[in-house]
């Protein structure tokens, strides 16, 4: 009388086959194939695979670029070292720009205006055309794939002043263009991404970290990538006709940044062990007061409702720098006097190295009503009672506008020969990528806007210049030899100093040396740090040696990444003697660029000679680090000024920023 | 035989099952044991959307900004906004004071 025993037998078979068959929610490649090289395979399990695209990367930018291809019916895989929806975007409060003129007219060319002035005229015009122009269309197609922007009562998505927008070219006032979905823009948008590219037959492989891009023999073409399974140690080489570069920025280069511990430009190292030289890396943004330690930001707010910094002596120093609007003078002022007092040895703490932020004057209630989110992120993160003891502060590093060098399209281009070169096969967006729209310096809430901007014209341009299905070259069968080799000896690393020790060096050295605070003795004492501390990866010492989940060998990995980030930009900070942005040099305070603004009145630019391109500053610099010696080389590509289409969009002549 | 002695049993039992069944049902169905049953919190707490309403996670923010009437911000009019003070009224993003774009 079993129950069993009442089904028929073939509906009996299936029926307890399913109840313990597992669903897996990943289709994984099944053409797979093991390698049959003998070298390798000794010690590692080498598994190929083949794709019509790649993406590295699944912040917004890689997402973006993932369901366009994936839309588009190209076979996809997303990489990523983290499931899509930890990556850093999903930290993302502010929100995205976009002329969409639901609350006062406006026009996209005005955004365009501002955005050029803001990264200091080293933008890329037709990069900033581009993005500009496509920002409405951008936003609302986010709207119709479900991301929940706040609206108005007549149902158009609600935008808010924010950010250095203005109308009519800067003649107007403050624009209202920011759009955001209550205070988890970045979250909504992850999110909405990593659901909408479900619906297609993307391919994921999570907790995989890239470690490195194939190329051709003579580095015009990038074939594919190698990348470690960190559930089960073995390594798979991807090859594909199109790779994008979408892994973020390297904000953990520096001690005080408000990124995640992941954030270690990994794509920026891959495309430096290529060959390829990366772009603009000394232009870091810098936020003033970000709690010491924490990296949380405390918001000018602070500020506003009455706290001021004071140093060692108990002084409120910023009287002296800035006697008219003491504490609420611009970021950059605030930033470089407080880096000048630690410097001048009137820090505070125990290695004289921070500031403070006082507050326990101000009435607790006050506190509490409009800054509870300090007091309760000090008393967890630092253990102070924010009404009696002040807040430990240094500036703190936000963003990364340096990358990958890119045009508009989201292809990336080298310099040579005087000329921009594409680099077949090899795309990049997000904060990885410099398509230089930020410029020298990033106005906010325009990078979730370059996120899915420039993901979204990757995506095209592969669709555009490919098809699905096209054949692969054949690639020679130790191709990955030599990052295997690194692997495995960073895996078996035997040397006196630990990865935590030498990344603490490193981003202590960065962190004194090529800040907000850049003058050329400091610069070039931490060149010469630097480079010590970049030797000092030989000498690395690991614990464990396993492969499976292996933290230690991982962020040995990511250490590596990070150094050769760092020492790119501490060289081109030091090489680059202007202040423009984000870069601030004490010795050289002015902008310099082709023409004279002395005297605009008289001697307007129309009539003036150009500079010649090695006597002024407004140019790309390109660096790249020989990944054996450490050596660092750096050269300069112009900025292009000309839009895509001078009749839509005119073109912006450089003029002087008055902040 | 067996067999069918058995099942003849079986058949009774159900029938006498479903008498007992119905008896059941007409005795819950009064108008004062429905009041009761919807009384009784117990079914909430099993089922999810029971434990939702429940004890916040302990990782949750230990005082959220307090949301806007009907989700609307009387201020602005802006519906689905961001709750609490303008997070843009000093010229960065801020929530609770803290600053998370400039």
């Amino acid at each position: 009388m079993s129950f069993l025993s009442r089904i028929p037998k073939s509906t009996r078979f299936h029926s307890i086959a399913r109840s313990f068959a597992v669903e897996s929610f990943q289709k994984h490649n099944i053409s797979a194939k093991h390698t049959t090289n003998t070298h390798i395979t000794s010690k590692y399990k080498i598994i190929d695979h083949a794709y019509d695209a790649i993406v590295i990367g699944a912040g917004g930018a890689g997402l973006r670029a993932a369901y366009g291809l994936s839309a588009a019916g190209f076979k996809t895989a997303v990489i990523s070292k983290l499931f899509p929806t930890r990556s850093h975007t999903v930290a993302a409060q502010g929100g995205i720009n976009a002329a969409l003129g639901n609350m006062e007219p406006d026009d996209w060319r005005w955004h365009m205006y501002d955005t050029v002035k803001g990264s200091d005229w080293l933008g890329d015009q037709d990069a900033i055309h581009y993005m500009a122009q496509q920002a409405p269309r951008a936003v609302v197609e986010l709207d119709n794939i479900g991301m929940p922007f706040s609206r108005n009562p007549n149902g158009t998505i609600f935008q808010r002043a924010f950010g250095a927008q203005s109308y009519e070219y800067g003649r107007g006032k403050q624009a209202r263009r920011c759009c955001a979905v209550a205070d988890r823009t970045g979250h909504a948008m992850l999110h909405t991404l990593y659901g909408e590219s479900l619906k297609y037959s993307t391919d994921y492989f999570i907790e995989y970290f890239a470690l490195d891009l194939f190329m051709n023999s003579d580095r015009t073409q990038c074939l594919g990538l190698i990348a470690l399974n960190l559930e089960d140690g073995s390594l798979h080489r991807f090859q594909a006709n199109n790779t994008v570069v979408a892994t973020g920025g390297y904000g953990r280069a520096y001690l005080s940044c408000t990124s995640a511990h992941t954030c270690t430009g990994d794509g920026n190292a891959m495309v430096t062990r290529a060959g390829l030289t990366n772009q603009d890396l000394e232009f870091v943004q810098f936020h003033p007061t970000g709690i010491f330690g924490v990296g949380c930001l405390i918001s000018e707010a602070a500020r506003g409702e009455g706290a001021f910094l004071v140093n060692s002596n108990g002084e409120r120093f910023m009287e002296r720098y800035a006697p008219a609007k003491k504490d609420l003078a611009s970021r950059d002022v605030v930033s470089r006097s407080i880096t000048k007092e630690i410097v001048e040895g009137r820090g505070v703490g125990k290695e004289n190295d921070h500031m403070y932020l006082q507050l326990h004057h101000l009435d607790p209630e006050l506190i509490h009503e409009r800054l509870p989110g300090i007091q309760e992120t000090v008393k967890i993160f630092v253990g102070i009672d924010i009404t009696k003891e002040s807040i430990p502060i240094i500036p703190t590093v936000h963003y990364n506008m340096g990358g990958i060098p890119t045009n508009y399209k989201g292809q990336v281009i080298q310099h040579k020969n005087g000329k921009d070169v594409v680099i077949k096969g090899l795309y990049a967006a997000g904060e990885a990528a410099c398509a230089s729209i930020h410029g020298a310096n990033r106005l906010g809430a325009n990078s979730l806007l370059d996120l899915v901007v420039f993901g979204r014209a990757c995506a095209l341009t592969i669709a555009e210049e490919n098809k699905p299905g096209d054949t692969l070259p054949e690639l020679p069968s130790d191709t990955g030899r030599m990052s295997i080799d690194n692997l495995d000896r960073l895996r078996y690393a035997n040397g006196s100093i630990s990865t935590a020790e030498l990344r603490l060096k490193m981003q202590n050295t960065m962190q004194f040396h090529a800040a907000v605070f850049r003058k050329d003795q400091t610069l070039t004492k931490g060149c010469v740090l630097m480079d010590s501390i970049f030797q000092g990866q030989y000498d690395l010492g690991l614990k464990d040696r396993g492969i499976i989940w292996n933290t230690d060998l991982t962020e040995a990995l990511e250490l590596q990444n990070l150094l050769l980030n760092a020492v790119q930009t501490i060289y081109a900070a030091k090489a680059r003697e202007e202040s423009r942005g984000a870069h601030a040099r004490e010795d050289f305070p002015d902008r310099i660029d082709e023409y004279d603004y002395s005297n605009l009145a008289e001697n307007p630019i129309a009539n003036q000679k150009k500079k010649p391109f090695e006597k002024h500053w407004r140019k790309h610099s390109l660096s790249y680090t020989d990944p054996a010696s450490g050596k660092t080389t750096l050269s300069y590509r112009p900025v292009i000024d000309k839009t895509l289409d001078e009749n839509v969009c005119a073109s912006v002549p450089p003029q002087p920023r008055k902040y | 035989m067996l067999t069918r002695l058995y099942s003849s049993i079986f058949r009774s039992a159900c029938l006498q099952r479903s008498f007992a069944v119905c008896n059941t049902l007409r005795l819950h169905s009064t108008t004062s044991s429905a009041k009761k049953d919807s009384q009784k919190p117990a079914t909430k707490i099993k089922t999810p959307v029971g434990k939702l309403d429940e004890n916040a996670h302990p990782d949750a923010e230990r005082e959220p900004l307090k949301p806007w009437p009907n989700n609307k911000n009387p201020h602005t009019g802006e519906i689905g906004g961001p709750s609490g003070p303008e997070p843009t009224r000093y010229g960065d993003w801020e929530r609770k004071g803290k600053c998370v774009d400039f």
